[in-house]
């Protein structure tokens, strides 16, 4: 299993700058998934590291060795393309065997291997069948079989589940976890799904823009967003603009629109800045204004609920804040008694530690 | 119907000439090449005999011009089908920016009438022509080449006619081949010749079939080529066809000679589609 | 990485060379239609137009060259508006025979355009009917029907149906919301059916070799006889404002429609 490594690499699509002076380490045997919207860039990554995409400028190393030049045949990758890409003239044991074929392995060394990774994905019975005959669950297997049964330095995948059903989505990416855990072989996965990648990873790289805004663990990622964009795509979507009132090493105080919360200390920022506050959605308790009386340690805004949508577990308020700004609110369906209703006067609230605070 | 012509009325006018100006003739064809032969006579009869059949397939002299043609016509299939891959390949590999202009320099020669290209390659050809001019003007040979008149020249002059047909079933092909198949093949270690040769080409059979049912076909039944570059003796069914019908007034043997080169055609069609279908089945999807 | 460059400057090699023996006949006829010697030798001896002249001049050039174009003319325009109900039959209708008459329509194409020619002399001089010049019309009605089907119902397959719907929830009815909707929608469909109908009959040879008579000849057919028996440059002349004709019109044809589309149907 190797180690791959990206220096201030930089990919183009013509004029367009795709990947824009990115620097990752993916370790030896661990799971690592480039996260973002369409276009901001991990595709590209993905296919440079395979050598797809020619690198503009910049390293990229597997176990020290420059690959620049060497092309993505020569590689050793495995990879697993968005369309599975399976050879529709070939059976599925032709398929797989492909790359052992290529790397002049003896046939009979061939047939067992090809066996033994066919018995592993569980598709040893269907080894003479066409990929046409197949349904889309055993070809997501055919092409990880035919990827990993060269024993690859690294696997990659290139949003691999993206055409699939939600149930055959899940049980596909239960069955990459275990399976990659396993054999303990490097991966490199690329998807939008913020779901996916928390449920996949050992690391995970955020990017926007040809740019990776945070590198770090899963949980790391979702509790401590280095950035906005990296928030807001994980799921902290509330962004409120305020001003910073005071801020030390314990806490700071923040105006927004005429309410003082309080927020996690922030370094660097002078007093009078304008600022904005971010709180997920989960995080944020609605309290019908009447019945106020809220306790010293919640941050607490008043406004006035617009819209209540329901979703079975829980309940979305669209809350119309008085400065003018709009807060969201999810709730678990039998949090309170009453319902309520759109136009209450609320208050939304949320504790000082579920707050980021960013650079408006 | 949502339409208040109902669909059938509208295609009916249609499939009336067509029916009536090809399909109804050509039954008509048929039943004459079983009229016994009359030259001059045009009118279909009641008789019917195989004499003029027999005509045909007893005497070794027509054995050997339908030889003749279906050589012609097999070597000329059989060069379009290399190269036409060839240009194929390249017209689907090429840059979006240049594709339009390899697609006009391939293609346009369809659109000139075939009496131009084939007088081209008289030019180039000849005595006087191009290629004897530099043969001659660099030294290598002294004596102009003959060049023209020759099965080579007749076969060269097929080629390009129906070469930008080959392309063209093959690009459509090569285009609903997903992209990623050749890449994916590429990561697992393949060099571009093995790439080409076991996976492109295996996936573009389909087109390349196609193409060649449709050159052979063409390739049977091509007057003008054969008669200007093989000479008026050229040997050739379709002379023989036209000998028949304007010169020797025998329409009777001509029909016959037409239904032949109908179903050689058919018959070599029928047959390349059979084999292919026959291993191809199992993995086309639909 | 030196073997796999090698391996590409050579099929890059295969295929100039290809382009060059594509375009080389073509080229040679424009060279050759310019020299000012009467033999067609390379290189020309000399520049002159006077072959240019000459083929203008020559009395069955020019009347090949209208008896062509109008020929191209009038089977265009006699076919297109039977070639476009069909395609509307087509779209609309659901029979179970469907097939066939899509093989009926495809026929003209697949049967050789010789015997197709022939087939029309033998029934129609059995009928009595010996007139080239309505022998011709059906002959290339006939050429034109099948191409501007295919086009048209290219056209109509790649318009959204919901269209025709769309319009008729607003009140049209089904009449109108065709010619209002649909139909200039395909017109470019229709457009690049005509305008390669109209240069495949201009160019045609197989057809029209039975169905010409000694008062009616089409140009192509004209510029062939002159072949058998002469071999001046005024022959280079012609074919090369042919060329420049159909040149022009299929770069039309490329950008409108794209040739591709055209020739393979779909």
């Amino acid at each position: 299993m190797a180690q791959v490594e990206l220096r201030n690499v930089y990919g183009h699509y013509g004029k367009a700058v795709a990947v824009n002076d990115v620097s990752l380490v993916i370790r030896s045997g661990a799971f690592v998934t480039l996260l973002g919207p369409s276009g901001c860039g991990k595709t590209s990554t993905l296919r440079i590291v395979a050598g797809l995409l020619p690198v503009s400028s910049g390293q990229v190393e597997f176990d020290g060795r420059s690959v620049n030049r060497v092309s993505s045949a020569q590689r050793n990758i495995g990879m697993v393309f968005q369309s599975l890409a399976l050879f529709p003239h070939m059976t599925v044991a032709e398929n797989v065997a492909f790359g052992l074929k290529m790397r002049k392995v003896a046939p009979a060394e061939i047939e067992s291997r090809v066996r033994r990774m066919l018995d592993i994905v569980r598709l040893g019975h269907l080894a003479d069948r066409y990929p046409a005959q197949m349904s889309g669950g055993q070809q997501q297997r055919v092409a990880l079989a035919r990827a990993l049964v060269i024993a690859p330095s690294i696997l990659i995948l290139d949003e691999p589940f993206g055409a699939l059903d939600r149930k055959l989505r899940e049980a596909m990416q239960v069955e990459l976890h275990s399976l990659t855990r396993e054999l303990g072989i490097t991966a490199l996965f690329v998807t939008h799904d913020q779901d996916e990648a928390l449920m996949l990873s050992d690391a995970i790289a955020v990017m926007n823009q040809g740019c990776v805004e945070q590198f770090g663990p899963p949980a790391e990622i979702y509790r401590a967003p280095a950035t906005r964009f990296v928030a807001d795509f994980m799921g902290m979507t509330n962004f409120l603009s305020g001003r910073l009132l005071a801020a030390d090493q314990t806490s700071s105080r923040i105006d927004i629109a005429g309410s003082v919360v309080s927020g996690p200390p922030r370094s660097a920022a002078v007093t009078g800045d304008p600022i904005t506050l971010a709180v997920r959605p989960e995080k944020v308790t609605v309290m019908p204004r009447a019945a106020s009386g809220a306790g010293s340690q919640h941050a607490a805004v008043a406004g006035k609920i617009r819209q209540v949508t329901f979703h079975g577990e829980s309940l979305r308020y669209v809350i119309d804040l008085d400065g003018g700004e709009s807060i969201v609110a999810i709730e678990p369906v039998h949090s309170r008694e009453n319902d309520l209703e759109p136009g209450t006067s609320v208050l939304a609230q949320w504790r000082s530690e579920d707050v980021f605070l960013f650079a408006p | 119907m949502r339409h208040p012509t109902p669909a059938a009325l509208l295609v009916l006018p249609a499939c009336i000439l067509v029916a009536a100006c090809l399909i109804l003739p050509l039954a008509f064809v048929l039943a004459f090449s079983f009229n016994p032969a009359r030259p001059g006579e045009i009118e279909l009869t009641g008789e019917l005999t195989i004499a003029n059949y027999w005509r045909f397939f007893a005497s070794p002299f027509y054995w050997k011009i339908l030889g003749k043609t279906v050589y012609l016509s097999a070597t000329t299939t059989a060069i379009c089908a290399a190269f036409g891959t060839v240009l194929a390949l390249a017209i689907w590999r090429a840059p979006a920016s240049r594709r339009g202009l390899i697609v006009i320099v391939v293609l346009s020669p369809l659109l000139v009438s075939i009496v131009t290209r084939t007088f081209g390659w008289m030019v180039v050809l000849g005595d006087n022509g191009l290629i004897n001019a530099i043969l001659i003007g660099t030294g290598i040979v002294g004596q102009p080449l003959q060049l023209m008149f020759t099965n080579s020249a007749v076969i060269v002059g097929l080629v390009h006619v129906f070469l930008p047909i080959m392309v063209l079933p093959i690009v459509t092909a090569l285009e609903r081949i997903d992209p990623a198949v050749p890449e994916a093949a590429g990561t697992l270690g393949a060099g571009p010749a093995t790439v080409a040769f076991r996976i492109v080409l295996p996936l573009a059979s389909p087109g390349l079939i196609a193409g060649i049912t449709i050159v052979f076909s063409l390739a049977m039944s091509s007057y003008v080529t054969p008669a200007l570059m093989g000479g008026p003796d050229s040997g050739v069914l379709t002379t023989l066809i036209y000998q028949q019908f304007v010169v020797t007034f025998n329409w009777q043997f001509g029909a016959v000679l037409v239904a032949i080169l109908l179903a050689t055609s058919l018959l070599a069609v029928g047959v390349t589609f059979f084999e292919f279908g026959r291993r191809s089945r199992a993995w086309m999807s639909r | 990485m030196t073997a796999d460059r090698l391996q590409h400057a050579c099929f890059s090699g295969l295929v100039w060379m290809l382009y060059v023996f594509l375009l080389a006949p073509l080229v040679c006829i424009i060279i050759v239609s310019f020299n000012s010697e009467a033999v067609q030798s390379f290189p020309p001896t000399g520049w002159s137009l006077r072959w240019y002249a000459a083929a203008l001049n020559n009395a069955g050039f020019v009347k090949g060259a209208l008896t062509s174009f109008l020929l191209a003319a009038a089977a265009t325009l006699l076919a297109t508006p039977l070639g476009v109900m069909a395609a509307v039959g087509l779209w609309n209708g659901r029979w179970r025979f469907k097939p066939i008459i899509e093989a009926l329509f495809v026929s003209p194409i697949i049967v050789p355009g010789l015997v197709s020619g022939i087939a029309l002399l033998v029934v129609l001089a059995s009928a009595g009917i010996r007139q080239a010049p309505a022998r011709l019309l059906i002959g290339h009605m006939l050429i034109v029907l099948p191409y501007v089907i295919r086009t048209t119902l290219a056209s109509l397959l790649q318009l959204d149906r919901s269209l025709q719907e769309a319009a008729e929830t607003l009140g049209a009815t089904s009449r109108q919301a065709f010619f209002k909707i649909v139909l200039p929608l395909i017109k470019p469909g229709i457009a690049a059916g005509m305008l390669f109908g109209f240069i495949l009959s201009f160019d045609d040879v197989n057809v029209s070799l039975f169905l010409v008579d000694a008062r009616t000849m089409t140009l192509p057919i004209s510029v062939m006889s002159y072949l058998q028996y002469s071999f001046d440059p005024s022959v280079a002349a012609i074919s090369s404002m042919m060329i420049a004709l159909t040149f022009t019109l299929t770069v039309v044809l490329e950008r409108w429609f794209g040739l591709k589309r055209l020739f393979a149907g779909r």
